[in-house]
């Protein structure tokens, strides 16, 4: 680029014409530009613009006149002092076409302006004196590159003269020059570059090496629909920045808000591999409709983080937690916003990173329960037959094979079933691979992301496979104009367990006999497990059943998403999206004949009948909205408006065939089924629209206020409660900018702010406004239809099979929220702290009715639920040398209380759990046992009560919790609360010189879970191996035990109670990484390799706990807030070690 | 510094656009409707959505009746359990051997089951009764539906207040939560007064008999049955007159015969015979219309043995050996009614009467269910009449016309030579006529004999059980203590839990 510096050097000595002004001085301020022609707007932008002739006619035409014609008709940007508007020269020019160089320098001749090119600028100047006249280009010509800490250039770098409106931009190779007054300082920026300024001085060519700028990266936060600066955020949002979280071993990322943000609850309530954590912000703030945050995926709003997205892709989270920030999500905002963004490019980068990481799952034995083994085994069967004859009076034989085992000094410890079915190590791997590139330049930048994921499980033949694809391109096409689309597909692959829970695999592997063995003498498989001895429980052979059973689940999942930013006048957007996805899922299950099921005796031995389902889901779902937004700053004062429209629509079918009996079990042909039956039903059928609209204000970036209001219409409510409306407003004072604040004070940054708002909750079915005619309504029990048979032909018989609730209204959540944002030292340390006070009305709940009524449930609204809490965030940063420490503590405390249930309905029990007023909502539910009678005053206590029958020693002694002198299921009470009161995160990162280590600590205090496994391990009854509780049982008053497990079998001593529930405190060490970096010296030698680091990490490393059960952050039912805090044979959650290693080119 | 230019207007203009495209109609944006079953509001207006409703009723009948055996049979001295089942259905959530042994709590999802389907079908007769009364339809068919859901309504209402005593009366449909937690019992007397009115309309809306496509729906002899059965069991409401005319209908009707072999009731080839006043219709296949009966009465493992399909034995409603030993020599009813399966030392008999199972895939049979029979008419209308007076007559033409059929000798005044007398050889008879056809219980209940008989009988299957208890459920001295506490069942936890207005049965 050449020489473009043409100094306009004529001077033509101007008087103005005083003829001229007279002859329109009836026309003052009304002087004309005439364009020649509209078609000649723009001009090519190259070093020949100077000379492209341009129309030209000026009556009378002031300065800013003449500069507007120039601009027009040029293409250039004018830089300029606003002060050479009020330069008195009129300029006229007849009609004529000349170049535009011709133009200026006739335009310099007539007055003092003086002309530079600089690039695509026209720098205007006043000549103040003849000496300078005369000098006006006596510039110097800089060139060189602009390049990032990775020798990369940057394109479209800004390169300035320091005080002056001189600059340029650097081309795609990073390369720029620039012609420059003497003496000037260069100004070399970038956004997200620390900018840096060079002294010119006599230089020619001045290279620049920029480095990335941590700080300023952090300037803006995501927020609903929209970006905002974060020193005028005023309401209570968490982020998680990702980009450090690359070659962690995780498959879901759900998981990598796990610690890392307060107010925030991940649980991994269950370790099969795909199976997502459950998410909860600030609470459950509903009874059992939705719980979950609503997530946005780059704008899209899909609900429940899809597993098919790889956590690799992920750029950043954000998480709106109070009102005030979610409220303009409406109906979707009571239990918080996740905002996903997704990998993207930055301008000029050019860059391809491959990740990989591989590694092993394990499951420490100390984390496993302890069963009998063979020895133990047989003496307490012996035991068991000998006290059950003495209490009884019979006498049963105790069957031979135990006495055997006791006979038999080398008989060993016998078949340890937990160790033959959990898989670890090599038989359970992980691996991951990941290939990103990314590019662009100013006009175009994209970013594509490849991901493999392969996860083996812990229980055998469970895996989970994950191929994923994305692009996202962002564009800017002129000033007023930029788009971006993204396209992500998925496809997912689990095969999952064929059964878990009571009766499942990781029972089987606690209870089956030590006395058994998985193999037969050949080393084959046998298929089934005969109880040792009749009477004794026989189960298939969970090894067996993993083996041929399948239950696999495929989906694929497409996303698409288009979004424009039109610039209508400066600082006014149009920003309409639209965005889809479609998701279809199959699921395949096959029950061989060979599978037996879990009888006494030969009940359930094989062969039984083969049976196999196919399920297939589908899901289109399509929004848009429409956003304007216009930000205007006058004084001290600034505005942001922002006005929005969305509509989105989702629609999805089910359908499946169940069938029965195939000719053999090697082809599953559904037409040779003897039995099928197949339908087709609603999957998801709803739709939404909302108008909504934000504004905020601020003065002098001080006193800070926003005001939030959506109104959303949902199908999924009748005709009188279809709409709601979500207002919010949050205030700010940022005290640290008020003049009387101390400048060097250690806490540099202190702002107080607080928001209330109202949102709302719709997560209920699609349909339950209506009631249901139907004829088969269960195609799992055809037996149980309403159809009927008259005169030996089938006629159809349609009934009203639910409760239509078309009264049904939105539950609304009211939040408080208070907080403090302090940045100490210079922003080395940052804190948070928020108290909230959630309030849940009209809670949506689908309640048990009294069958009486003929129906089962309703969906109503009631009870009101309280969440209170703080939510503290403590983060760091400390550097010496070369010694960098980052650590990021938070806690958050929640106490969530049912505060009103109406009056029919006190109480809500569904399995294991209650809610009511006054208890957190879910409270896990049981007997209360206080003991076990061991005296004859106990058991001649009239007030002492044992269940109906087992008042006798060794028995429990039951709480009649009514006070109506018999135990029964009136009598069960609230035996523990499951919400953890504490939750905690802690993570440290340490650098020196090219090693990583970051260690995150996760924790969960002051709750319960009922381990319901004991239900099965405490169970002798059930006649198969029990817990090893049982050496320390109930055996006589001279031999109580140790007071937990009873005398053998009395009736009632399998229900829960307060036995079952434990402590679920603790802190996990969840995740090690430590990481190296090989110096930039070695790498630099290589030509193509730009960066190259190896990590080795553990998750779930180590855990401190009480609970015995495998999984504290158990809940069997997942998060359905009616049903947490329950362990009953959860799939356990793994040790995943891992090394990994990421290449740069 | 740049002014407007048109492009910018031509931008505005795309907005003000793109807004009202997406905004406009969104009532109908915001309407979606379920496309796989029909709502409630878009059902109940014509005939054919009449009759299906109505047909519900019958389906529910279906599935109710597929268990009542367990509440009405079981609980009598007439049937047991196979104490080879295991905890779970002994003693645990189903309670089968408690509920044998009087010990049953209110948990036994046993109990909890019947409650269930009962109310849900006297839902399903409220809520076409709720529409019939502002639909437009057939006049004489909507007389016709009426009187089969109303029919319905009384016989399910009959069934609970047997079941529980006072029971929640309900002539209108539930259609909301809150009405649905307002639900409380009614006294007995109430119930049954409804039930009278409900069967007196029935009586006079319904055919005597149907044929072609409608041949299977009750009848107005049906109806007249169950009216008799109500006048000789509700004790506010007894009486054995109007049961004898109600009864006497029928037989004068001459519609209705016994037919000569007692084994053909219960061949499927004979469905609906002349013997047959209301029978429940099953029909063989895998479309959810077929019974299973044998499958569940099979003693354990005598799968492959006694049935054909698969599995291995309900083990349910196994007769007790008191039953097979009141059988008269050479009764030929014994042999049609009970099986004897061989296992090991131990022969356990079983249900015979509906094994008629031919698919060995699947547990599914042809049989029919009996309601009403004619011979049980014959046996009621003898009792009426002598319960309002010994009667050497027509009483003892109806129990020889039974008995004669079963190969037994004919009773004279001489052998039952008083009211008592015959009284008992009564209940004898229809004890193994109507032998596991869910009468035993009831008859105990409504003669009030039960506890005499339900003690006795427990003495004697202490002593020698009909199979072996299992050592998690010994039988002892807390079984079979008859009180009339007992006599109702009590009221479902789960129901209780819910229902604000529901109080639990007494208990001992």
């Amino acid at each position: 680029m050449e020489k473009c510096l043409q100094s306009l050097r004529t001077k033509i000595g101007i008087s103005l014409s005083g003829m001229i002004t007279l002859l329109f001085l009836t026309s003052v301020g009304f002087s004309q530009v005439n364009l020649a022609s509209v078609g000649e707007f723009s001009f090519p932008r190259t070093q020949h613009q100077l000379d492209v002739l341009i129309d030209i006619e000026l009556v009378n035409a002031n300065v800013g006149e003449v500069l507007d014609v120039i601009e027009r008709k040029s293409g250039f940007n004018l830089v300029y002092d606003k002060s050479i508007l009020s330069h008195k020269a009129l300029f006229t020019m007849e009609a004529q076409k000349i170049s535009l160089y011709e133009f200026l320098q006739k335009i310099s001749s007539q007055s003092a302006l003086r002309f530079k090119q600089v690039n695509n600028n026209l720098n205007v100047t006043v000549v103040e004196s003849d000496r300078e006249r005369l000098n006006a280009i006596e510039d110097i010509r800089v060139t060189g590159s602009v390049v990032d800490e990775n020798g990369e250039p940057l394109p479209g770098a800004t390169v300035s003269v320091l005080g002056t409106s001189i600059g340029t931009v650097t081309d795609i190779d990073g390369q720029y020059s620039l012609n420059v007054p003497e003496e000037s300082t260069l100004v070399f920026s970038y956004i997200g570059y620390e900018s840096k300024s060079i002294v010119v001085g006599m230089q020619n060519t001045i290279n620049v090496t920029l480095s990335e700028d941590q700080s300023s990266l952090d300037e803006v936060i995501v927020t609903g629909y929209g970006t905002q600066e974060r020193a005028k955020v005023t309401s209570a949002i968490s982020e998680v920045n990702t980009s450090e979280l690359k070659s962690l071993p995780l498959s879901q990322p759900g998981q990598l808000l796990q610690g890392r943000a307060s107010g925030i609850t991940v649980r991994d309530n269950n370790g099969a591999p795909g199976s997502t954590p459950s998410i909860q912000v600030r609470g459950l703030s509903s009874i059992n409709a939705g719980v979950s945050p609503l997530v946005v995926i780059d704008g899209n709003p899909v609900g429940d983080i899809p597993s098919s997205l790889s956590a690799n892709d992920i750029q950043k989270i954000t998480v709106l937690k109070d009102a005030a920030s979610t409220s303009i999500y409406g109906a979707r905002g009571s239990n918080g916003v996740v905002l996903i963004e997704t990998v993207r490019a930055k301008e000029a980068q050019g860059q391809v990173e491959y990740t990989l990481s591989g590694g092993y799952n394990y499951l420490p034995q100390n984390w496993r329960p302890t069963f009998l083994n063979a020895q133990q085994y047989a003496q307490y069967n012996v035991e068991r037959i000998q006290e059950l004859n003495a209490r009884n009076n019979t006498s049963n034989p105790v069957p031979q094979i135990y006495l055997d085992v006791l006979a038999d000094p080398n008989y060993g410890p016998g078949t340890n079933w937990q160790d033959e079915v959990i898989q670890e190590g090599s038989d359970a791997q992980f691996q991951s691979h990941n290939l990103t590139y990314r590019g662009g330049n100013e006009k175009l930048r994209g970013a594509v992301s490849a991901g493999y994921l392969d996860q083996d499980g812990l229980l055998p033949n469970t895996n989970f496979k994950r191929y994923s694809l994305r692009t996202n391109v962002d564009g800017k096409f002129n000033n007023w104009l930029s788009a971006g689309a993204n396209l992500s597909v998925s496809h997912t692959e689990s095969n999952e367990t064929p059964e878990l829970g009571p009766r499942g695999i990781s029972m089987t592997a606690m209870t089956l006999s030590p006395l058994k063995s998985p193999y037969d003498e050949n080393g084959e498989l046998v298929p089934y497990i005969d109880g040792d001895s009749p009477g004794y429980f026989s189960f298939a052979n969970p090894l067996f059943k993993s083996k041929v059973t399948k239950d696999q689940t495929i989906s694929r999942d497409i996303y698409a998403g288009m979004n424009l930013d039109i610039k209508i006048i400066e600082g006014l957007h149009f920003r309409p999206r639209v965005y889809s996805r479609l998701l279809t899922t199959t699921n395949n299950v096959f029950i061989p004949t060979t599978v037996g099921r879990p009888a006494i005796g030969n009940g359930g031995r094989p062969p039984l009948t083969n049976r196999a389902s196919n399920v297939n889901y589908d899901i289109t779902n399509w929004g848009i909205d429409n956003l304007l937004s216009y930000e205007k700053m006058i004084g001290k004062h600034s505005f942001g408006v922002l006005l929005g429209y969305t509509s989105q629509k989702q629609s999805g079918e089910t359908s499946s065939i169940n069938a029965s009996n195939f000719p053999n079990d090697n082809n599953i042909n559904f037409l040779e089924a003897s039995q099928v039956s197949a339908a087709v039903t609603d999957r998801s059928n709803w739709a939404l629209a909302a108008l909504f609209g934000r504004l905020n204000y601020d003065f002098n970036g001080k006193y800070l206020a926003e005001v939030n209001f959506r109104r959303e219409g949902s199908s999924r409510f009748g005709a009188k409660n279809k709409y709601g409306n979500f207002p919010s407003a949050s205030v700010g004072w940022r005290v640290s900018e008020e003049s009387f604040y101390p400048k060097d004070f250690f806490i540099n940054e202190l702002k107080i702010r607080s928001s209330y708002g109202i949102t709302g909750n719709s997560a209920i079915g699609d349909f339950d406004q209506y009631g249901q005619i139907l004829s088969i309504p269960n195609l799992n029990n055809l037996n149980n239809n309403y159809n009927y048979v008259l005169n030996n032909a089938i006629v159809n018989g349609k009934s009203l099979a639910s409760l239509g609730s078309e009264n049904l209204k939105w539950e609304t959540s009211k939040q408080f929220d208070i907080g403090l944002s302090l940045g100490f030292f210079d922003d080395q340390f940052g804190l948070k702290v928020d108290y909230y006070e959630k309030t849940t009305e009209d809670m949506l709940f689908n309640v048990s009715v009294p069958q009486a009524s003929g129906f089962s449930s309703s969906r109503i609204n009631i009870g009101e639920m309280l969440n209170k809490g703080w939510d503290f965030e403590a983060v760091g940063t400390h550097q010496v040398n070369n010694f960098r420490w980052n650590g990021n503590l938070n806690v958050s405390l929640l106490r969530n209380v049912v505060t009103s249930m109406p009056e029919q309905i006190e109480r809500i029990t569904i399995g294991d759990n209650i809610t009511e007023e006054g208890l957190p909502v879910g409270s896990l539910w049981g007997y209360q046992i206080d003991g076990i009678f061991n005296t004859r005053e106990q058991l001649d206590n009239p007030d002492l009560y044992g269940y109906p029958g087992a008042k006798d020693f060794g028995g429990y002694i039951y709480r009649d919790v009514n006070d109506d002198g018999i135990i029964n299921a009136q009598d069960k009470t609230n035996i523990g609360n499951p919400h953890p009161r504490t939750v905690l995160g802690f993570n440290n990162q340490f650098n020196y010189k090219n090693l990583s280590l970051s260690i995150l600590m996760t924790g969960s205090f002051g709750y319960q879970i009922a381990n319901a496994l004991y239900e099965a391990s405490y169970n002798e009854v059930g006649r198969w191996n029990v817990d090893e509780a049982f050496l320390t049982r109930w055996k006589s008053p001279e031999n109580p035990g140790a007071g937990r497990i009873p005398a053998i079998y009395y009736p009632g001593q399998h229900f829960v109670s307060n036995v079952y529930v434990e402590d679920g405190d603790h802190l996990w060490i969840k995740n090690v990484t430590l990481g190296y970096q090989l110096p930039a010296s070695l790498v630099d030698r290589t030509e193509f390799i730009s960066n190259v680091r190896f990590t080795l990490s553990a998750q779930n490393l180590f855990k401190v706990t009480n609970y015995t059960g495998y999984n504290p952050e158990v809940s069997q039912n997942g998060g359905t807030p009616s049903r947490i805090g329950v362990d009953n044979f959860a799939y356990p959650v793994p040790r995943t070690v891992t090394i990994g290693a990421s290449i740069t080119l | 510094m740049r002014k407007y230019t048109i492009k910018s207007n031509i931008q505005i203009g795309f907005f003000v656009l793109a807004l009202i495209f997406g905004s406009g109609c969104s009532e109908d944006f915001l309407t979606v409707t379920p496309n796989h079953y029909t709502t409630e509001a878009d059902f109940y207006q014509t005939d054919d959505d009449f009759i299906q409703a109505t047909n519900a009723v019958y389906g529910d009948l279906q599935t109710f009746t597929l268990s009542a055996h367990v509440l009405q049979e079981g609980r009598s001295d007439n049937t047991t359990y196979d104490n080879e089942n295991d905890q779970g259905s002994l003693g645990g959530a189903a309670q089968l051997g408690f509920l044998d042994q009087f010990k049953e709590t209110s948990d036994a999802n046993s109990i909890a089951g019947p409650w269930n389907s009962i109310y849900n079908a006297i839902k399903d007769c409220n809520v076409p009764l709720y529409h019939l009364e502002t639909a437009v339809i057939d006049p004489d068919l909507a007389r016709r539906l009426e009187g089969e859901l109303r029919f319905f309504r009384a016989y399910f209402h009959f069934i609970a207040v047997q079941y529980w005593g006072d029971v929640p009366l309900l002539l209108e449909p539930i259609t909301t939560a809150e009405q649905a937690f307002a639900i409380k019992r009614s006294p007995v007397s109430e119930v049954y007064q409804s039930i009278i009115t409900d069967v007196q309309f029935a009586i006079s809306s319904l055919d005597p008999s149907y044929t072609g496509s409608n041949k299977g729906r009750v009848t107005s002899f049906a109806a007249k049955m169950l009216l008799a059965k109500v006048y000789m069991t509700s004790t506010d409401n007894r009486d054995y007159g109007l049961a004898q005319r109600e009864l006497e209908d029928i037989v004068n009707s001459g519609l209705f015969e016994i037919l000569p072999s007692y084994a053909d009731l219960f061949d499927p080839a004979m469905k609906n015979s002349k013997e047959s006043i209301f029978e429940v219709q099953y029909l063989d296949g895998t479309a959810g219309e077929a019974s299973n009966f044998i499958y569940q009465f099979a003693p354990v493992g005598s799968g492959g043995t006694v049935f054909l399909g698969p599995g291995n034995g309900g083990g349910r409603n196994i007769p007790t050996l008191d039953m097979v030993n009141t059988y008269e020599v050479n009764d030929l009813r014994k042999d049609v009614s009970i099986g004897f399966f061989d296992r090991g030392p131990l022969s356990v008999p079983f249900v015979k009467k509906y094994d008629n199972d031919v698919d060995p895939d699947f547990a599914t049979t042809p049989d029919n269910w009996p309601i009403y029979r004619y011979a049980d008419v014959l046996l009621l209308l003898a009792e009426a009449i002598n319960e309002q007076g010994y009667d050497t007559g027509l009483p003892f033409t109806y129990l020889n016309e039974i008995r004669s059929r079963a190969n037994l000798p004919d009773l004279t005044p001489a052998d039952l030579p008083d009211q008592d007398a015959f009284r008992t050889a009564i209940a004898h008879e229809r004890r193994v006529e109507l032998a596991f056809e869910n009468h035993r219980w009831f008859d105990l209940l409504r003669t009030g004999k039960a506890i005499e008989v339900m003690s006795a009988y427990g003495q004697v299957e202490l002593a020698n059980p009909t199979t072996p208890p299992p050592n998690f459920l010994p039988y002892d001295e807390t079984c079979w203590v008859m009180t009339p506490n007992k006599l109702l069942y009590q009221i479902p936890s789960g129901e209780l839990n819910l229902a604000p207005f529901i109080e639990q049965n007494p208990t001992d």
